[in-house]
């Protein structure tokens, strides 16, 4: 609406123009436009991990490693894409990592320690998916009106120190640009 | 007048820039439970004492140091722990006269006599552990050992005299 209100003015700001010039001269009509990708539906993302032991993480403190047990499919679905070739979905920021940075952050208060959420894309999710570090962009090709964009959430244990027992929780925005 | 025109030509042209653009928030949550250790039956043969080695008179209550057993609660591979809660037996497992003790289970049991458990590896010293009992314990390391000991009491009622003594009970490890 307000491209057109814009284009509306140009208009006739050009008229009032014209109409100053003398009679025999040609006016030269100029008009530009774009259409604009068009947008998809899409819906928020809340899933539960399945609890886990302790034990179930490297027992020693500078070691890193995950849990299989936790293993947890979601999708970003998108639909009603008319118009849309493609989209680029940005993954939250690098203020949602860890203090290793391609781990998402456990932001739960009093979380288990030494925990975070590792994010893998792709079909082959969490045992074969691609690491999805806080803030990395995603460049998805769309040939039809609705798109999944396949995601798996696990448990890691981050370096420092042992894990033992408490909550995990994290949250993330997801920047969804079209074209 | 050119120029004029062309100004809001440009001014259009910006417009369309704007990418398109929505978000989502996803939220994940979940939970680390606490570890657990391996632990390990405990049996134990505490030495025959003689009756005479008990107070000899009804009312008289003792335990009898030549019957000191100690024995451990022995917690091993405990990754993800940092501490449990021992529950010791429950209330059914008391002696009736002498609630703080183990009761004698034995069939045609001696008489008199109870199984007195303490928290400590020399029973001289050290504190009752009562049947149902629950004891609160932080760990350091993986393993963890509960030092114990029994001996035999008598409690008041009667005199003490030949049998068998024996006592069970569960052990309940809560970890955190």
């Amino acid at each position: 609406m307000s491209t057109h209100l814009l284009s509306l003015l140009a208009l006739v700001g050009m008229l009032a123009c014209g109409a100053d010039a003398a009679a025999q001269n040609s006016a030269r009509v100029d008009l530009n436009g774009s259409i604009d990708a068009g947008t998809c539906s899409v819906a928020a993302v809340s899933k539960t991990i399945p609890a886990v032991g302790a034990n179930v993480f490297p027992q020693v403190a500078g070691n890193t490693g995950s849990a299989p047990a936790s293993y947890t499919d979601f999708e970003i679905a998108l639909t009603g894409c008319s118009g849309v070739t493609g989209a680029t979905f940005q993954m939250g920021a690098v203020a949602d990592a860890s203090t290793q940075a391609n781990v998402f952050r456990n932001k739960a208060t009093n979380g288990a320690p030494f925990t975070g959420y590792w994010i893998k894309e792709g079909t082959g999710r969490c045992t074969a998916g691609a690491t999805v570090a806080p803030g990395a962009s995603i460049t998805k090709n769309f040939t039809t009106a609705t798109y999944q964009l396949y995601l798996c959430a696990q448990y890691v244990k981050i370096a420092g120190g042992l894990v033992t027992m408490g909550p995990l929780s994290t949250n993330f925005t997801v920047t969804i640009t079209y074209r | 007048m050119n120029l004029l025109n062309c100004l809001p030509l440009l001014a259009l042209c910006a417009c369309p820039l704007a990418a398109a653009q929505s978000t989502v928030r996803v939220d994940l949550n979940g939970s680390i439970q606490a570890g657990t250790c391996t632990t390990a039956a405990v049996t134990k043969t505490m030495p025959a004492v003689k009756a005479s080695a008990f107070p000899q008179t009804a009312a008289g209550k003792a335990g009898v140091a030549a019957s000191y057993t100690p024995f451990d609660v022995a917690l091993t591979g405990c990754s993800g722990v940092t501490g449990a809660n021992f529950v010791f037996g429950a209330a059914a497992d008391a002696e009736p006269q002498q609630t703080d003790s183990f009761r004698n289970k034995a069939t045609n049991g001696a008489p008199f006599t109870a199984i007195w458990v303490r928290e400590t590896a020399a029973c001289s010293t050290g504190a009752t552990v009562r049947p149902g009992a629950t004891l609160s314990k932080t760990f350091a390391t993986a393993t963890y050992t509960l030092p114990m000991c029994a001996q035999y009491y008598k409690f008041a009622g009667g005199l003490v005299s030949m049998g068998p003594l024996t006592t069970t009970f569960t052990v309940t490890v809560t970890y955190r």
